[in-house]
């Protein structure tokens, strides 16, 4: 009846809390036979002392005890242990007292003389809602998480499709001129260079977007230790910087690259590490004005070499730098609202940040982010050196 | 006139007193009862039907439930002569 996705659950743990030992033992003898844990306790606050040690799922009571009372362990449970159930044994006599305990969250009572059958139905019926209340709880979380699962789904789905249409559109659009004889045939060869090069940049583009999906999906792949090889980062920044410098020269800004004097070796999958640099330089470029500056540097601290890409772009309120991890999360700023890859605060994925913190993560380091409003932002990329590797070139 | 008002109140108090001592007494016969009756189950539990001793103790468990049911009548007498309830002991 339990629901599967729920965690197994040990035998349920009961608390026998009354003055007279005859009263105890009989209940112990009752409940022995459940295969429930039972601990007994002479009074109130012997009782308390068990239930700093040890949550109880049920703790049966008397009223009536010296030091501290039934009704005072009553008010303690609830207050310190809300999922745990009070059921309280009374005499005839103090019946009405009884009512008032249940107004102050007992879950049941039972009347004394106690019987061994009475006692093991009225804490069968108790766990039975225990076990409803924490299956509620968890069916809760769960349902949560689905929520916000569903919210990313929907959101992944509006920006890839919002991302895909513009290099789908060049496909389409110049592929039906070039497929189209007729028109084809008077294109000048200047305008059947430019198709094709838009062609060529609109698959790039897509292929870009797969890239990227990819190595989100593969950051959380446990097979990883058996994909890496040795990487040499200098190597590798200074072919990503290469990569971005038309990009760097359309915007009008400069990028600079100093490298570690020594080679820095790591052990990691190449495409991986290339994305996340990429990524960092990519954002760079994009949230500084035309005209700026970006600054890449590598450098072995301690034990790892660090990759820093440092811009004097819009930089990033306090506020959002936790945000900025987050999937699909994307800086928005309608001042500056544009479609385009390139062009200042140009719009994307979101996917880039979460997934270079990944990468790293995977690798054994991490991504920092030092940054303030208007004063430009700097990306600290640890990754752990292969200090003892041979080194490949 | 003076003295019979006093007397009766007297006596009235003293009712009351004796009221709340057996009343005392009978929500203490609790605990003893619990450990016959309860003990007196426990073994019926472990017993078969047809083992001699089950019927011996079947007998002790019903003289058990009339002392209950005498000591339950008495509570509930006492609440409505005592109007209300006034505090049994701890135990």
């Amino acid at each position: 009846m339990r629901d599967k996705s729920l965690p197994p659950r040990g035998p349920a743990k009961i608390l026998i809390v009354d003055d007279e030992e005859v009263v105890r033992d009989v209940c112990r003898r009752s409940l022995e036979t459940c295969g429930y844990e039972l601990v007994e306790a002479e009074n109130g606050s012997q009782a308390l002392h068990h239930l700093e040690r040890h949550t109880f799922d049920i703790i049966f009571t008397d009223l009536k005890m010296p030091l501290v009372n039934g009704v005072e362990l009553l008010e303690a449970v609830k207050r310190d242990h809300p999922y745990s159930e009070v059921i309280v044994m009374t005499g005839l006599a103090t019946v009405a007292e009884a009512i008032e305990t249940m107004k102050k969250g007992a879950h049941d009572f039972v009347l004394k003389p106690v019987r061994p059958e009475q006692i093991r139905l009225t804490v069968k019926k108790c766990l039975e809602r225990i076990l409803l209340d924490e299956e509620n709880r968890a069916l809760r979380v769960a349902n949560e998480k689905l929520l916000e699962l569903k919210e990313m789904k929907d959101k992944f789905i509006a920006i890839t499709s919002h991302e895909l249409r513009t290099p789908v559109s060049h496909l389409k659009g110049y592929l039906d001129i070039l497929l189209n004889e007729e028109i084809c045939s008077q294109l000048s060869d200047k305008e059947l260079a430019h198709s094709k090069e838009v062609l060529l940049a609109a698959v790039r583009e897509l292929e870009q977007i797969v890239d990227r999906m990819h190595a989100l999906s593969q950051t959380e792949d446990a097979e990883l230790e058996r994909k890496l090889e040795p990487v040499e980062v200098n190597g590798l920044v200074k072919r990503v910087v290469l990569a971005y410098e038309p990009v760097v020269r359309r915007r009008k800004q400069r990028i600079e690259l100093h490298t570690a004097a020594t080679p820095l070796d790591i052990l990691a999958i190449r495409d991986q590490i290339q994305e996340a640099v990429s990524e960092l330089v990519r954002n760079a470029i994009k949230f500084t004005p035309d005209g700026g500056k970006v600054q890449v540097r590598t450098q072995r601290q301690g034990d790892y070499c660090v990759i820093s890409v440092k811009d004097t772009g819009v930089g990033i309120d306090r506020t959002e730098q936790g945000k900025i991890f987050e999937r699909f999360y994307e800086v928005q700023d309608s001042r500056y609202h544009t479609s385009s890859k390139e062009a200042f605060m140009g719009g994307g994925l979101g996917l880039g940040l979460p997934s270079a913190r990944s990468i790293a993560a995977a690798h054994g380091g991490d991504i920092k982010v030092i940054s303030d409003r208007h004063h430009g932002s700097e990306f600290l990329v640890y990754l752990p050196l292969a200090e003892h590797e041979p080194r490949l070139n | 006139m003076k003295s019979q008002v006093e007397t009766l109140k007297a006596e009235n108090e003293k009712l009351k007193s004796v009221l709340e001592l057996a009343t005392k007494i009978s929500h203490e016969m609790n605990q003893p009862l619990t450990g016959i009756a309860g003990y007196c189950d426990l073994i019926a539990e472990q017993l078969d039907p047809d083992n001699p001793l089950s019927r011996d103790i079947a007998q002790i468990r019903k003289q058990a439930e009339r002392l209950e049911k005498l000591v339950n009548r008495f509570q509930s007498v006492a609440i409505i002569e005592t109007g209300g309830w006034s505090e049994p002991h701890a135990g």
